[in-house]
């Protein structure tokens, strides 16, 4: 064998070997194998030797695994045994971190589970990305309307035009509500819908009983959900059974649907079949239907936008030019539906805009709470210094103790995750009222998923700087005793973190009393009516002939001072239709609201009278067409004064003619979050609409048994319903409310995060300084002098707070206040208030333990250490 | 002073015979010539490692020598500790042989 082709072990064995053996030890064995191997291959050949070094480098694995595992479990238990001991020896700490943390995270934890429901709402839909909704655009110079309202012939047209559809289905809520009764069980029921018998092709909602394909087809069949079945015909076979509907109607129960998932943007109780109402509808302009579509597998969505074109432009384009604008057909994707809501639109969603500002808020306070990890465990440095030091001497590395500090930090955080997880559980109901919502939280992988990634989260934000910081210190100087307490750098960061704190806070303070001050002010501005002992009964069609007999019924109560008819209650708004003036009907088109109403609604409204009279009663009835504007009508249409638009004349809705009998003064039938707009009203004396009530102030329940009494002698086949006005007023404005309750919940959550943080903060001085504050007494400090001492530090940082917390605060309410057209002014007392509560709570957190120091005999604190 | 081992004594033996040369590959042929056995590398390194332990060997690294592709051997010598073992051991043999019947295989 010639010694040219020496064999070589192989290369990826022998960097095996280099990687198993232990640092520095390599060298020699490597070696030893190497010559070994020679050896073997000149005796017993190449093939045998490198199976003998292949051998062998395997057989070293189990022992290297063995011994690392070994080795790390022994530190593993050694740094088990110090983070336990050290979590019992400060209990305060601990306490104050863990509580924080578990707020934060509970708070994390309900906002990530809600914003991820919001995001995958309509998902369980079979091909849910297939599946679109046709809204229509109305685009004019100054802006785009963006309808989630369709009309009946757009969705047909369309289906026959684009082969790309491979379904289409419209739904239609039942308005206004319906009365359905079974034998003695009646109700207005509100979650009606007309659908299309495609609904469930286009749909997936679970069928329970009947054939998919047949239930919405003939004429007054009803498919109820399963609770809705349940309340009407209990255990009892729903299918087959008939409905009374409105008392006029009879339905048909076809099929019964599990009830509706609460992640389903269409939310309804029972749907009616199409064919019951098919009366014909053609208008492309008469939008009172939703319409979806299930597109074939790689449809691009794009080209059923580009096949509506035409359509627009033969159907629409015309007339819509007549009116000053341009329509637009577009799909919009089912799963976009949630998370950018349209006008009108049937998803009751915030959208993405809420959803993010809950996150961000959401992430705050989970920030908070790592702040104050992150500021006590940087305080206690010296403490822990001592052991990094010894450990160091030892020989640990740094990386073991990043490991070992973050590991700390992670046991703590997953404790808290667990505590917060429990909360979470327990503040679930008070959450899904915040948010306006049922809330479900299963238990779930992706709940679970949520709170692992949740205290990996917080174990990394809160631990990395401690780890980072304390595995740095040099052991000599440590055990020198050269690190003091507090590097000034390390004192100052502490400092930026607590001015960060109560920023956050404060800002929320302030966020929230505007909120509330612009609720406030919605609710108690003037309406321009009086709402007070105003009491509304809604009278539907089938009750309009008996209106008259109904007013003179109830008027008679005496307590019953006034009654009036009007087709709208103020407050719900109203229909709008156009309006132009005769004398210069083209350049004074203008879209405005309109109301049908009896002589008797501004005496029971309240509302003054500016010019001209009300329409007057029965002997004088101006039956015909006289109108009675608002002032803002008279602006709208070019008038300068009230006074010029009496007995002119006007066109209304295009075909009715008539004078200007009378100005009112403008009130707010709509929410105060809309511009006041202007308002035409004609004479009616009855029909469907609603009966106002004006009572005098004695025994109204008594009186409303009365008005009851009346009412069932003559509309006993229809339940009496009643609200009073200033009720249904305050109602409109519950998304403002939510939106000050979730600021007020989360302020106040973020306050008493920042609070613990201040409060460890405070003892750990105060534990610091315990020699010196005994030698101030000694020579004569008071007690009160001493608090004043403690206190000045933590106070400047408050106020530092304050003076970052105010100009964020007031730009992001600048921005939201631009969204009401009556808003209430920049109150700066209210920033000055929040500053000052939360300077207040946190002298409070500061100077007990001020207090407590200012307590102790000066010769105890001089025993101290 | 405990006794060691046969093994070890076979091993402090073969160091001491090696002298310079004492490392594990011609350590380890060394004792498959002298016994008749089968030793295996690993089977060197432990008893030499066990006596490093506990102080009967001594180790140093040699220069860095081109054949092993320029790694360092780890060259074992026997401690005074060492050779008394070996002393020991040798004296417990002579006097267990000494004053007994002759020994014959049959």
């Amino acid at each position: 064998m010639d010694n040219r082709s020496e064999h070589k072990p192989p290369r990826w064995a022998s960097w095996l070997l280099n990687v198993l053996l232990p640092d520095g030890e390599w060298m020699t064995p490597v070696g030893d194998f190497e010559e070994y191997f020679a050896e073997l291959s000149r005796g017993h050949g190449a093939m045998r030797a490198t199976v003998w070094y292949v051998f062998a480098v395997f057989g070293l694995i189990p022992r290297r695994v063995g011994n690392t595992v070994y080795w790390n479990t022994i530190m593993l238990k050694n740094y088990l045994k110090t983070s336990y001991r050290n979590l019992l020896r400060y209990k305060t700490y601990s306490v104050i971190n863990l509580l924080g943390l578990s707020l934060g995270t509970a708070c994390f934890l309900l906002i990530s589970m809600y914003v991820s429901e919001e995001r995958s709402f309509d998902a369980f839909h079979e091909d849910a990305d297939r599946i679109h909704r046709l809204n229509v655009d109305f685009i004019t110079e100054q802006s785009t309307f963006s309808n989630a309202l369709s009309s009946a012939p757009m969705g047909p047209n369309l289906k026959s035009v684009s082969p790309g559809i491979e379904s289409m289905t419209r739904i239609r809520r039942v308005l206004p509500e319906a009365l359905l009764q079974f034998g003695e069980t009646r109700f207005y029921e509100e979650g009606g819908f007309w659908a299309d018998s495609t609904f469930l092709r286009v749909f997936s909602f679970a069928l329970m009983q009947g054939d998919q394909d047949r239930v919405l087809t003939a004429p007054n069949s009803v498919v109820l959900t399963r609770s809705m079945a349940k309340r009407y015909f209990g255990l009892d076979d729903p299918v087959g059974q008939t409905l009374r509907m409105n008392n006029v109607a009879d339905l048909t129960v076809t099929g019964v649907l599990e009830d509706v998932p609460l992640t389903s943007h269409i939310d309804f109780d029972y749907l009616i079949s199409f064919s019951t109402i098919d009366n014909g509808l053609t208008s492309w302009f008469s939008n009172p239907y939703y319409t979806y579509m299930k597109l074939g597998p790689s449809v691009d969505p794009e080209s059923i936008n580009a096949a509506a074109l035409p359509l627009v432009e033969s159907y629409m384009a015309e007339s819509a030019q007549q009116a000053g604008m341009s329509v637009r057909l577009w799909i919009q994707p089912l799963l976009d539906i949630r998370l950018n809501p349209q006008n009108n639109d049937i998803s009751t969603g915030r959208g993405s805009r809420h959803l993010i500002l809950l996150s961000g808020i959401a992430i705050f306070i989970l920030i908070l709470a790592c702040v104050n990890f992150v500021n006590l465990a940087t305080a206690r440095s010296a403490t822990r210094s001592k052991e990094v030091g010894m450990r160091k001497v030892i020989g640990a590395q740094r990386p073991q103790l990043i490991a070992q500090f973050l590991g700390e930090s992670s046991m703590l955080a997953f404790l808290a995750c667990g505590a917060g997880l429990v909360i979470a559980f327990q503040t679930l109901p008070l959450f899904a009222s915040l948010v306006g919502r049922e809330l479900t939280m299963p238990l779930s992988w992706t709940l679970l998923g949520y709170v692992l990634a949740t205290g990996a989260l917080v174990s990394l934000i809160s631990g990395l700087y401690p780890a980072l910081q304390l595995s740095r210190l040099n052991p000599i100087r440590i055990l020198k005793g050269s690190v003091g307490s507090a590097g000034k750098a390390r004192s100052a960061f502490r400092s930026s973190l607590v001015v960060f704190q109560f920023s956050v806070s404060v800002a929320l303070i302030v966020v929230t009393g505007m909120v509330f001050l612009q609720l406030d002010f919605m609710k108690t501005k003037s309406l321009g009516l009086s709402t007070e002992h105003v009491v509304v009964l809604p009278v539907n069609r089938a009750l309009a002939e008996r209106t008259s007999s109904l007013k003179t019924a109830i008027s008679s109560i005496p307590g019953v001072e006034n009654i009036s008819y009007s087709n709208r209650a103020p407050g719900t708004g109203a229909y709008g239709t156009i309006t132009q003036r005769m004398d210069q009907p083209d350049d004074t088109i203008i879209e405005t609201k309109y109301f049908h109403a009896d002589q008797n609604l501004l005496d029971v409204l309240g509302v003054p009278l500016t010019a001209g009279r009300f329409f007057e009663s029965e002997s004088n009835p101006d039956t015909a067409a006289r109108f009675v504007i608002n002032q803002q009508a008279v602006h709208d249409l070019g008038w300068e004064s009230a006074q010029d638009a009496l007995g002119q004349e006007l066109e209304w809705s295009g075909d009715t003619v008539g004078p200007i009998i009378g100005v009112i003064e403008d009130y707010h039938f709509q929410p105060m979050t809309v511009q006041m707009q202007p308002v035409v009203m004609q004479f009616r004396e009855s029909g469907e609409g609603v009966l106002l009530l004006r009572l005098s102030t004695d025994d109204i329940t008594a009186l409303m048994s009365e008005v009851e009494r009346r009412w069932s002698e003559i509309a006993s086949d229809w339940p009496f319903v009643a609200s009073f006005l200033d009720q249904d007023y305050d109602s409109l404005y519950q998304s403002e409310e939510q939106f000050g309750a979730i600021f007020s919940t989360f302020s106040i959550l973020a306050i008493i995060i920042a609070c613990l943080g201040l409060f460890g903060l405070a003892t750990f001085a105060v534990q610091q300084r315990t020699r010196e504050l005994g030698i101030r007494k000694a020579l004569g400090a008071t007690g009160s002098g001493i608090v004043v001492l403690l206190s000045k530090e933590f106070t400047v940082l408050v106020l530092i707070a304050n003076v970052v917390a105010w100009p964020a605060a007031y730009f992001f309410l600048d921005s939201w206040l631009n969204n009401f057209p009556f808003r209430t002014s920049m109150a700066w007392w209210v920033f000055a208030l929040a500053g000052a509560g939360a300077l207040l709570i946190a002298m409070l957190a500061v100077s007990s333990q001020a207090y407590r120091a200012s307590r102790t005999n000066p010769v105890e604190a001089l025993r101290f250490e | 002073m405990r006794l060691i081992t046969r093994t070890e004594e076979f091993v402090l033996l073969a160091v001491w015979r090696l002298q310079d040369e004492a490392y594990s590959v011609p350590l380890r042929t060394e004792l498959v010539e002298l016994t008749d056995q089968k030793w295996s590398l690993g089977a060197v390194y432990m008893p030499l490692e066990r006596l490093v332990k506990k102080g009967m060997l001594a180790s140093s690294l040699s220069d860095s020598t081109p054949e092993r592709g320029g790694r360092q051997k780890r060259i074992y010598s026997v401690t005074s500790s060492g050779k008394k073992a070996l002393l020991k051991i040798q004296e417990v043999e002579r006097r267990m042989w000494s004053g007994i019947p002759k020994l014959v295989v049959d």
